[in-house]
């Protein structure tokens, strides 16, 4: 820069540091600060120590004797303390820091030059990138539908944010964010009963509602040591907080006019989440039908983490009055609607996920369904959905994923397409398209969490990993005979199945009765390769896309095994057996056919059984 | 008359031994043979039921299921094989009356819409009510009310849903229904049809001729068997997800979730689990799984199986809904209880539940769905109520006031006085009512079996003796009392402190019958916990109503009355030694005394008697000793003017006299203390006179004016009565009351005042010794109260608290 900037225009700010024996963090954090090129008499900082037991404020004494420090006699939390700050400090802006945190240079000045560019920015938030700074740590917050918010792309290169424009987002980490000190006080802070986690994301969502906006700045960079803070909290009390703050938020922020529904599909999801807990503990449910053997014992033994969310929801209970009363006054100054804010939630229909195992898969299934009947999935139809699409190649089908995926973002949703390659050495990945090996598409999966996943199917099932989301195979080839075991072992894995034409569908229809696809409708569409039926294809897609927008998982029979691979042969032992039909069956089967699409249908249907009595021999 | 045919079909489950004495009875029933039929469905007993159905009873249709498909299915089952127009479920373990099936079937036939009848079902001899009645709460649950009553339930009326162990339904409308939910397996699948029948715009009967006597069973014990409790939950929250309709579901289904998990700890708690090791500041938790009851984890499972089958059972719903002719809003009065709170005969950790309940039904606009119904309340007096026959007490006055008050606005109003009050007395009726009588020690249970919406309490000292409630609690506050115990000598300051706290603490809503009560008792609130006193209170000025004594030409000589229980706070001799003075000095008037000692407790009077008996010297002066209220009230009719004078003192300065109100009710013009708060309502009407009643001079002029100038009663009398219709009115004061009661809330923090909040100065005064007189007559009252055994336990309290008085 030439000439310094006018010193007026440089608000003053104060940097908060809430330190719980931190003493090992405080050095890098500390130092990162004095390094800043905002200008130095402009930057305040102030340490409020929770009660810390280890060396850390004789330390902050020897060696930021400047720095201000306000001392706790306990551990008030996160949300308490950071409060604390806010209303010790003068500034006008103020700016929250973890202590486990170190900052870029640049960091506060980015901050600051985001804030002053639009009056109804209320809050900005960091882009937080690995200690190392090469893999995301925080640099999108996200939220689903009751509450619990997540880190979106964690663990993915650091390129895809930095560099990238300011972004919209509901909440800005409360880890690394700058915020105007007195909106910060009118609004309330930090809701102090949180303790810890999703303070920030109640303050964000409250911060819309009232009107405001929260960008995050890609050029403002943190970085984060992984390691655990909360670590030394049991797991099942970390649990409490998730669980009732997750539950709070919503509570006091959900619009009036869709809180109910909401509100019961989140608490009849919560009671599958607590369940879900007490199968892991292996508890012995059976007991529980009735007409079971009565055991003399009238107690059992059950995990904590099952047991936390009878805690977490009896606290909001028992706190419902007050909870109520703040509700009341948060809608009072409600200046925008939820639906203008829903898009910012990004991932609404996120299925929480806790230790990736079969339990969760049923979780899922409860998800979607308790979603869809209680008629929340609608609310959130118009959010864009995250979709990762794999395929052996982008050239597999003539081009066909290609041909998806690209119809898919024409919809407005971002896809991602996913393709294989034996090299060692993956090309640069953009949004649009990664090629990695197919050992490296669980861990993406992982990384990336779609809303949707789609498979392009072709000569063989792809591997699959285990997975949650609403799945869609594309079974892009022309009808093959003999490939049908391979359809099968697909389609056990789909919640929905495009075929490329008709006749296929058709041709298919005994696979998708025993893979239990019974509602044709809605588990299926026929999109049709842009040289083939060209008419179809709007249709399709128009199907695949109210599939993204109101997803679904089926539940998949528990007699399917482990996810088949290429590399396990598909055998005709693993095919549910076939009972032979009588002849009068076989010919009602063929009336059937012939009303449902004439002839040809029939000669596909005929020739079809032909084929799979032979090739049974 | 033609008589339909009716299939009766009786469920089995290894109940052989329950068959002979059922189906005997079947066949001895009077009904035309070839319209009936009866059906045994037989569950797959393992007992030998079907060979001895086949043997024994040849007649008898048996149905065998393959399994035990359990309640519901197995009488949908009985349902299709049915030939009858009707078809009657009928429980194996129960006998029926010969004429029960006519019965049953009549009021079918007599009105087109009632499709389905509820046999009246009583124990084994007839005795005890088993089934008359039923109801549920918004989430669902059903109340089996009156169970172990004496039946005297003769009425036919309309029920939300007939018990599924003896009941009538046109079979074709009983199976296009949808018929019994066969995934409830069991429990109430009855309820959810009596629902959905109302919803498709049909009703449900009670027939108290239609006579079942069913063999009662151990009730079950909710904390042992925690595999019902699976199904009570579940198949609540599936009725509730059908049965309401969009909007209402909206409310209750979040607010009944909130519930469950709130059930669940509750029973977990039961079982001794600790939420508090959960929250992060705690460090006493190192195991990783805890011990909890199986009751607890029961509702998980109920939950969670709902959340699994969601899709199906809004499909269900779906159905339900489409066959809707009736709604909402039409069908809530059906509900009986809807705000009523679930209990597990926990109490602390019922009142806890409670405390939850009334705060989030509230909070999630439920309460206010149900705002416009009746409630049931129960008002405890503390006092004789004035029932036909009975003498007048202010607070006996008071309660039976603030119950008609309530009955007014639409409310069933149950009455309960203590059991003392009615020693050496009979009388029938309501607030006679035996098993509503209280006594120390045994409030809650007459709560428990009134079974309220809401309790209004009379008097802080009722109140204290209430361990627990689940329902909201109203205190009525007719006086300060505390201060009229000092001049009672009742107990010692400080137990007398501390008994007003806890006292006070139960009550959820205050209520007190004037502005300065109010002001005296804020304070008081504040201490036994109230946070927001001035929102959790109001004024309910002393009033009556109800039938108006008709106002009659008042002839004869100017007649002064004085009513009352003689108490010791209260000394208004220096007005009526005036007023005697006068009359006898004028030679014209009469004064009429009508009181006496009160009429069950021991309280000392002797000043009262000195004053009664140098009065009746005087041959203007008659004293009648206290009489029933109609009869005080045609005395006081005949009367011309009220003379209600005491002297000043902090109690008579807070009191809001009931008898005075009474005075203006009857028209008399009330010559009253100019201090008081009822004098800023007569004194600016004109309907009286206020004076200083320790102003000789004043009431001097006033008597002698009244004496020589009677004509001036007339105006006064008209304003009198004008000021009681007007404000002193129960169905303006009501008000406050009948709002909370619509819209009831259990307050927040529960205090326990065990100790109150602050020490108590030491009583500045040593309280006076009581008389032998004194002593001898609450001797009495202790020993009508409870035997000997209660007057030996407050006898040797009285010798304890003497001692450590003299120490």
């Amino acid at each position: 820069m030439n000439r310094p900037t006018p010193l007026e225009t440089v608000p003053d700010i104060t940097v908060i540091i809430v330190n719980y024996n931190g003493r090992d963090y405080l050095p890098d954090c500390l130092q990162s600060l004095a390094e800043q090129d905002y200008p130095r008499e402009r930057l305040h900082i102030l340490v409020v120590d929770n009660g810390s037991t280890d060396a850390s404020l004789g330390w902050l004494a020897d060696h930021y004797p400047q720095v201000a420090v306000r001392t706790l006699e306990r551990n008030h939390g996160f949300a308490e303390a950071n409060n604390i700050g806010a209303r010790e400090a003068t500034t006008p802006l103020i700016a929250f820091l973890n202590n486990d945190m170190r900052v870029h240079a640049h960091w506060l000045s980015a901050l600051a030059a985001q804030l002053q560019t639009a009056p109804d920015l209320a809050a900005v938030g960091s882009t937080i990138l690995s200690w190392d700074g090469e893999r995301i740590d925080f640099a999108q917050g996200v939220m689903n539908y009751y509450g619990m918010a997540y880190q979106r792309d964690a663990g993915r290169p650091a390129e895809l944010y930095v560099g990238a424009a300011p972004r919209e987002v509901l909440f800005a980490c409360g880890g690394a964010m700058l915020i105007d000190r007195k909106l910060f006080a009118e609004c309330g802070g930090f809701d102090e009963n949180y303790f810890a986690y999703f303070e920030d994301v109640d303050l964000g969502w409250r911060l819309w509602l009232m009107g405001y906006r929260v960008v995050t700045v890609p050029a403002a960079v943190a970085y984060h040591r992984v390691h655990g803070t909360g670590g030394r909290v049991p797991f099942f009390q970390r649990l409490v907080l998730y669980e009732r703050n997750a539950l709070r938020t919503l509570f006091k922020n959900a619009d009036e006019k869709h809180f109910w529904r909401v509100f019961s599909a989140a608490l009849l999801l919560a009671f599958k989440r607590q369940e879900r807990w007490l199968k892991l503990g292996g508890w012995p449910e059976a007991e529980f039908r009735f007409g079971a053997a009565v055991g003399d014992d009238l107690t059992l033994k059950a995990n904590r983490e099952a047991l936390a969310l009878t805690a977490a929801v009896g606290d909001v209970v028992d706190g419902i009055v007050e909870l109520g009363a703040l509700r009341a006054k948060i809608q009072a100054s409600r200046r925008r609607s939820d639906e203008e804010i829903f898009r910012l939630f990004t991932e609404p229909l996120r299925t929480h996920i806790i230790q990736h195992t079969e339990l969760d898969e049923a979780y899922a299934v409860s998800h979607f369904a308790v979603s869809e009947a209680t008629g929340v999935t609608s609310l959130f139809a118009s959010v864009p959905r995250r979709i990762l699409w794999f395929a052996d190649s982008t050239d597999a089908a003539g081009g066909r994923p290609k041909q998806i995926a690209n119809d898919l973002r024409g919809l407005g949703h971002e896809v991602t397409l996913v393709t294989s390659t034996s090299t060692d050495v993956p090309t640069s990945p953009t949004a649009e398209q990664v090629t990695c090996r197919e050992t490296e598409w669980s861990k993406l999966l992982q990384n990336v969490n779609p809303d949707i996943i789609g498979v392009s199917v072709e000569k063989r099932v792809p591997p699959f990993p285990r997975c949650y989301q609403p799945t869609v195979i594309d079974w892009g080839g022309a009808p093959q005979i003999g490939a049908s075991d391979v359809l099968g072992a697909s389609l056990r894995q789909a919640d929905f199945v495009v075929f490329s034409s008709e006749a296929q569908r058709i041709h298919y229809a005994d696979w998708l009765d025993r893979a239990g696809f019974n509602d044709r409708n809605r588990q299926t569409a026929v999109i049709g390769s842009t040289t083939d039926q060209p008419v179809v294809v709007a249709d399709g897609l128009a199907q695949l896309d109210y599939f993204c927008r109101f997803p679904r998982r089926r539940v998949r029979s528990a007699a399917q095994g482990p996810p088949l691979t290429a590399t396990q042969p598909p055998s005709a032992a693993t095919a549910p057996p076939v009972a032979r039909k009588s002849a009068r069956q076989l010919a009602r089967e063929a009336a059937l056919h012939y009303r449902r699409g004439g002839l040809r249908t029939l000669t596909i249907e005929t020739l079809g059984f032909i084929v799979r009595q032979i090739s049974r021999g | 008359m033609d008589w339909p045919t009716i299939s009766v079909v009786v469920l089995n489950y290894n109940g052989k031994h329950h068959l002979q004495a059922c189906l005997t009875s079947l066949l001895a029933l009077d009904y035309p043979a070839e319209q009936h039929e009866i059906l045994v469905v037989d569950n797959a007993s393992a007992d030998g039921s079907a060979d001895f159905v086949r043997e024994q009873f040849p007649t008898v249709r048996l149905i065998q299921n393959q399994e035990n498909i359990g309640f519901a299915a197995g009488n949908n089952r009985g349902a299709q094989e049915a030939r009858g127009r009707y078809v009657v479920f009928l429980n194996n373990d129960t006998r029926v009356d010969s004429q029960f099936l006519r019965e049953l079937v009549k009021p079918c036939l007599a009105q087109p819409d009632v499709v389905c009848t509820a046999a009246k079902i009583l124990d084994w001899d007839g005795q005890r009510v088993d089934f008359v009645s039923s109801a549920m709460n918004f989430h669902a649950f059903a109340f089996q009310r009156n169970i172990g009553d004496q039946d005297t339930y003769h009425e036919q009326r309309p029920l939300l849903f007939a018990c599924g162990g003896a009941m009538l339904i046109q079979r074709d409308i009983f199976l296009d229904s949808g018929g019994f939910d066969e995934d409830y397996f069991i429990y109430f699948e009855d309820l959810d049809l009596g629902w959905r029948l109302w919803l498709m715009g049909f009703r449900v009967m009670f027939v108290p001729t239609a006579m079942v006597y069913h063999r009662l069973h151990a009730t079950m014990n909710a904390f042992s068997d925690f595999r019902k409790w699976v199904l009570f939950e579940r198949n609540a929250l599936i009725t509730l997800l059908k049965n309401y309709g969009e909007e209402s579901l909206d409310k209750t289904l979040p607010t009944a979730l909130l519930l469950m998990f709130k059930r669940a700890a509750r029973f977990m708690r039961a079982g001794g689990w600790n939420p508090q090791s959960y929250y992060i500041r705690d460090h006493s938790a190192t195991a990783y799984t805890d011990s909890v009851n199986r009751s607890g984890l029961a509702v998980i499972v109920a939950a969670e199986e709902v959340a699994d089958n969601l899709s199906k059972v809004y499909e269900k719903r779906a159905r339900v809904q489409s066959l809707r002719r009736r709604s909402d809003a039409d069908i809530f009065a059906m509900l009986g209880q809807p705000l009523r709170s679930h209990t597990i005969l926990y109490p602390d950790l019922d009142e806890d539940y409670a405390r939850a309940h009334y705060a989030i039904t509230r909070l999630m606009g439920v309460t206010s769905m149900f705002q416009n119904l009746p409630r049931r309340v129960l008002v405890i007096s503390s006092d004789l109520l004035p029932l036909p026959g009975f003498p007048t007490t202010g607070a006996g006055l008071r309660a039976w006031s603030i119950g008609q008050g309530l009955r007014a606005r639409g409310h069933e109003v149950l009455f309960s006085m203590p059991k003392a009050a009615m020693v050496g007395r009979s009388a029938s009726g309501e607030g006679c009512i035996a098993d509503l009588l209280w006594e120390q020690g045994q409030l809650d249970e007459v709560v428990a079996r009134a079974g309220p919406d809401v309790v209004v309490a009379c008097g802080w000292s009722t109140l204290a003796h209430l361990q627990h409630a689940t329902v909201p609690v109203v205190l009525d506050q007719h006086g300060p009392h505390l201060l009229e115990r000092g001049f009672q000598k009742h107990l010692d300051e400080s137990t007398n402190t501390a008994e007003k706290l806890r006292g006070l603490s139960k009550a959820d809503f205050f209520t007190c019958a004037g502005e300065r009560q109010r002001r005296y008792f804020l304070p008081w609130l504040q201490r036994a916990g109230f946070e927001d006193p001035e929102g959790d209170s109001a004024v309910m000025p002393v009033s009556l109503g109800g039938q108006w004594p008709a106002v009659e030409r008042r002839d004869g000589e100017t007649t002064f009355v004085y009513g009352g229980v003689f108490l010791p706070w209260q000394d208004p001799s220096l007005a009526l030694t005036t007023l005697v003075e006068r009359m006898e000095a004028l030679g014209r008037g009469r004064l009429r005394i009508f009181g006496g000692e009160h009429p069950f407790i021991p309280i000392d009077t002797q000043s009262f008697q000195q004053l009664k008996e140098r009065l009746a010297k005087s041959r203007r002066v008659e004293v009648s000793p206290m009489l029933p209220r109609e009869a005080l009230l045609a005395e006081y009719q005949k009367a011309h003017v009220a003379i209600d004078l005491m002297k000043r003192n902090p109690e008579r300065e807070l009191a809001f006299t009931t008898r005075t109100v009474e005075y203006l009710w009857c028209g008399l013009p009330v010559i009253y203390n100019n201090y008081a708060e009822l004098a800023d309502y007569i004194g600016p009407a004109n309907a009286g006179w206020c004076l200083d009643p320790e102003d000789r001079s004043a009431m001097v002029t006033v008597f002698d004016e009244i004496l020589l100038h009677p004509n001036i009663l007339t105006e006064r009398s008209r304003r009198a009565r004008q000021i009681a219709e007007e404000r002193l009115n129960w169905s303006e004061s009501i008000e406050p009351l009948d709002q909370f009661i619509r819209m009831p809330y259990k307050r927040r923090v529960p205090v326990q005042t065990q100790t109150p909040v602050a020490p108590e100065p030491a009583p500045t005064s040593v309280p006076r010794a009581k008389g032998v007189r004194q002593l001898a007559g609450e001797a009495l009252f202790h020993y009508r109260r409870g035997g000997v055994k209660t007057m030996s336990v407050e006898t040797i309290g009285f010798l304890r608290r003497q001692l450590a008085q003299r120490r």
